[in-house]
């Protein structure tokens, strides 16, 4: 196809311009870790795993340091609201969901998002394979588990004129395995692996299929981003060389770092989530929908808002640039690059 | 037959009491009652009186000895025993005709038969315009008096009374006993007061039996002549007042004794 | 004191809670607006409390009648069943001293750590709420009746075995009523903590029967997308519930007690 390769000449060009750049850093001799480095402290939404491998991959490479900051990823877990403790200051920036962003910037909540590091939320619903529920649409009637409060609910619900019960995630699979017809929120690149490995065959639904279709995002307070803007842009731009390394590159020092982090990880279930993170064009996007790593465009947030306030999950429309920066990211990771 | 030849509705033959392994709360206590006696059990703190009268009344058994109630054991007269408590003793959720009434509720009574008699005993204590009233609206000598009306409603043949009017005033007292008396010569019931007032117990009985403590034995007995009926009027005579007199001195004597 | 005395008194007692009343929402709106704009979202405005009360009025309501149910039924069988266990450990203090033990641990272990396991085991939704609230009903009320049944008055137990009374004449005609006013103190407590009970219930259990979930569930939902306003009505629905609850308990108080008990008598006669 001739289309493709035209547009690859410029990106080509720039790159080679990047390349010898970083290159040219080279020879300089790299810092001591740490060493006078700005501390930037980042917040994860659970234990390390490898759906923040890109993360870990950046910093297990030195790219954070590269870029002039020192880094420390601060492991969420089961209660902790990863929100609260970056609006107390206790983190500089977190991992999050757009939409949840825009429905907290809605009700005054000072964040800010700095860019994107999934094109697909791997939310998707859990079920077994010999259940009746083959689309979303099929949830009509029946009696889900999930987060009580999530978005997508509200989003399924009116996109296929259905209705369903919701009973609150324990965040378990004990009920799963206990009862064939059971349904419930997963993520796509985790609950599986542990259904098939205790003998369960499971089958699961994206939700960015129905159209509902957030961005992972890193986001911080306005605060933040006006005192510390260096830091962020060394941030974002880090970070998205990490989840590029990470998927297309030798994820084993971000698997490394993780198994350290997390004593119950095995290669193993890393393994399967990086798989399907690719199966699933989870980080990447789909490349002929204009996705790439790190893309954030202004038409799919807008997209959001609208869903949202169609929704009434949120009251009134909001402009875009009240809670997403898109300049933060480097020139070569943005959409139309590469 | 006369009256001193019939046999006594109540007899008491060496009675001991002990409660377990504690002392001895009463040691061969003998007396017989004969039908119709108001007989006054006086005595000091511990003599045991009120335990005489829960042995009579069947509620508590005998450690040795033998009581005679009517011609069976206590516990086989249940139903010709009726007991006025120190305190009124009413059930706070019922008014006063259903306070009245509960003994012949548990026996089964009609409600026929219980209107009847609930009506002719609030009538003998004089309280038939408060037969709606609850036990909280009624003063003390009140609650006494449906409590008495109460222990009437099961028309007794023994009539076991543990100082009911002690916690009254001296007034109220001494109208009760006038009506005490009053009833008495309407019904015909055999009387066990126990009492701490010599007054009283001179005013009210035929009999007084004087108790000594530790252990709780009968002391002394006298006969009460004077005529029935009684009024205010025989507690200013000169035979009355000497036998209170008299009465107080064995008393004195009988407190004395303690070791 | 002068003819305009009583009637100042009483306008008063009117006027003084509705002023103070007045004052504090002044002084939240003082707050409010203190607060710096990155931090006022912490306290929403009165009148944005009230706009939630429009908005979700339904979700409100709706939920505030769910967990109303959950706790209703709790709370009813907490006092049935709470009844029928304390007439039998009145029986005999060997009855007691068999179960007492393992009611007081039951009681001591915290619902928070019995939920989950209860949802595990009997699914969830109104049920689990229902026994959740049962569960925090029950030890106060057993305790409470069973100490009333057991304190009779001496002479009035001695009054019916005079009278040859037959042990259930004595259980239901004198031990009961008798423990009617220690009943309805277990009744009080049970009466606010059913409430409490139904709201943590549903955070675990849900009760989303036909998707509508209790005040719990709201509260997680409002919570999670930082809406304060409707976050601080379902709070004051809560409150209601509360209220609610407490003011049924009060009138069965009154209505079983007011004509006997000492506790409602007004000045001596």
């Amino acid at each position: 196809m001739n289309a493709p390769l035209d547009r690859l000449r410029r990106p080509v060009a720039l790159a080679a311009a990047a390349l010898a750049a970083g290159l040219a850093g080279c020879s300089r001799p790299a810092p001591a870790p740490g060493a006078g480095l700005p501390r930037v402290r980042f917040k994860t939404d659970w234990y390390p795993q490898a759906e923040h491998g890109g993360f870990y991959q950046a910093l297990a490479r030195g790219f954070y340091r590269d870029a002039g900051i020192d880094v420390e990823i601060v492991p969420g877990g089961p209660g902790v609201l990863v929100s609260n403790i970056v609006l107390s200051g206790q983190v500089d920036i977190a991992m999050g969901r757009s939409d949840d962003m825009i429905a907290w910037v809605s009700q005054g909540l000072p964040f800010v998002i700095v860019g994107a590091y999934m094109e697909r939320d791997p939310q998707a619903i859990l079920v077994h394979d010999e259940s009746p529920v083959k689309t979303l649409a099929d949830l009509d009637g029946r009696t889900v588990m999930g987060v009580q409060g999530s978005n997508w609910i509200e989003f399924i619900k009116e996109r296929y004129h259905i209705s369903f019960n919701l009973i609150p995630s324990n965040f378990g699979l004990a009920q799963f395995m206990a009862d064939k017809d059971f349904i419930q929120q997963c993520f796509v690149t985790n609950e599986p692996f542990y259904v098939r490995k205790n003998g369960g065959r499971p089958r699961t639904l994206l939700m960015s299929d129905s159209g509902f279709r957030p961005y992972r995002v890193m986001y911080t307070t306005q605060r933040y981003l006006r005192e510390h803007p260096g830091e962020v842009r060394a941030f974002v731009a880090a970070s998205l060389r990490g989840w590029d390394d990470f998927m297309n590159g030798d994820p084993s020092p971000a698997k490394a770092l993780i198994a350290r982090g997390n004593p119950g990880m095995t290669g193993e279930f890393m393994d399967y989530s990086i798989g399907v993170m690719r199966d699933a064009h989870i980080v990447a996007g789909r490349p002929e929908d204009g996705e790439r790593i790190g893309a954030m465009t202004r038409g799919r947030l807008q997209e959001q808002v609208d869903d949202l306030v169609r929704l009434r999950i949120i009251p009134q429309l909001i402009p875009l640039d009240k809670f997403a920066r898109f300049d933060l990211t480097a020139p070569d990771q943005r959409a139309d690059a590469k | 037959m006369s009256r001193d030849e019939a046999p006594p509705v109540v007899e008491l033959a060496g009675v001991d009491k002990r409660f377990g392994d504690g002392p001895p709360i009463l040691e061969k206590v003998s007396f017989a009652a004969r039908r119709g006696d108001f007989l006054s059990l006086i005595g000091p703190s511990g003599c045991g009186k009120s335990t005489i009268l829960k042995l009579i009344s069947g509620l508590i058994p005998v450690t040795a000895g033998r009581i005679v109630v009517d011609g069976t054991a206590p516990s086989g007269a249940a139903d010709r025993l009726a007991f006025v408590f120190q305190e009124p003793t009413l059930l706070p959720w019922l008014n006063v005709s259903r306070n009245v009434e509960v003994p012949l509720r548990l026996q089964g009574a009609e409600a026929a038969r219980r209107a009847e008699i609930v009506g002719k005993s609030l009538a003998l204590v004089g309280l038939a315009d408060r037969r709606d009233y609850y036990p909280r609206q009624l003063s003390g000598g009140q609650k006494m008096r449906v409590s008495l009306a109460r222990a009437l409603s099961v028309e007794p043949t023994i009539l076991l009374l543990d100082e009911p009017f002690g916690a009254l005033d001296e007034i109220s007292r001494n109208h009760l006993n006038e009506e005490l008396l009053a009833i008495r010569q309407q019904l015909s019931w055999t009387a066990f007061f126990v009492t701490h007032s010599v007054a009283e117990a001179v005013f009210l009985s035929n009999r007084i039996l004087i108790m000594s403590a530790n252990p709780g034995r009968l002391h002394d007995e006298l006969e009460v002549g004077l005529p029935y009926p009684r009024t205010e009027e025989t507690r200013e005579s000169h035979a009355y007042q000497r036998l209170v007199g008299e009465v107080s001195r064995i008393l004195r004597s009988v407190e004395e004794l303690k070791p | 004191m002068s003819a305009t005395g009583p009637g100042l008194l009483r306008a008063l007692r009117l006027l003084l809670p509705a002023a103070t009343g007045a004052g504090m929402i002044l002084a939240w709106y003082a707050v409010h607006l203190a607060m710096s704009p990155e931090q006022r979202f912490l306290l929403p405005a009165p009148h944005a409390v009230a706009r939630a009360f429009v908005d979700d009025g339904p979700a409100l309501w709706g939920a505030a009648l769910n967990t109303g149910a959950g706790a209703l039924l709790g709370f009813g069988s907490a006092v049935a069943l709470s009844f029928v266990l304390a007439l039998i450990l009145s029986l005999s203090p060997l009855v007691r001293a068999s179960f007492y033990p393992y009611l007081m641990i039951l009681q001591m272990t915290p619902i928070i750590v019995m939920a989950p396991i209860l949802i595990l085991w009997v699914g969830p939704g109104l049920r689990s709420v229902t026994i959740i609230t049962f569960l925090i009903c029950f030890f106060p009320m057993v305790v409470n009746t069973t100490q009333g049944l057991i304190s009779t008055d001496r002479n009035l137990v001695d009054l019916f075995r005079m009278c040859r009374a037959a042990r259930w004449q004595e259980i239901f005609l004198l031990r009961v009523p008798a423990a009617l006013p220690y009943f309805f103190t277990g009744l009080r407590i049970a009466g606010t903590l059913a409430p409490i009970g139904a709201i943590v219930g549903d955070f675990y259990a849900g009760n989303s029967a036909g998707g509508q979930g209790g005040l719990g569930f709201l509260a997680i939902i409002y919570s999670s997308r930082f809406q304060m306003g409707a976050l601080f009505a379902t709070a004051a629905v809560s409150c209601l519930l509360g209220f609610v609850f407490v003011a049924g308990v009060i009138a069965l108080n009154w209505l079983a007690l007011h004509k006997w008990h000492d506790s409602f008598s007004h000045a001596e006669h």
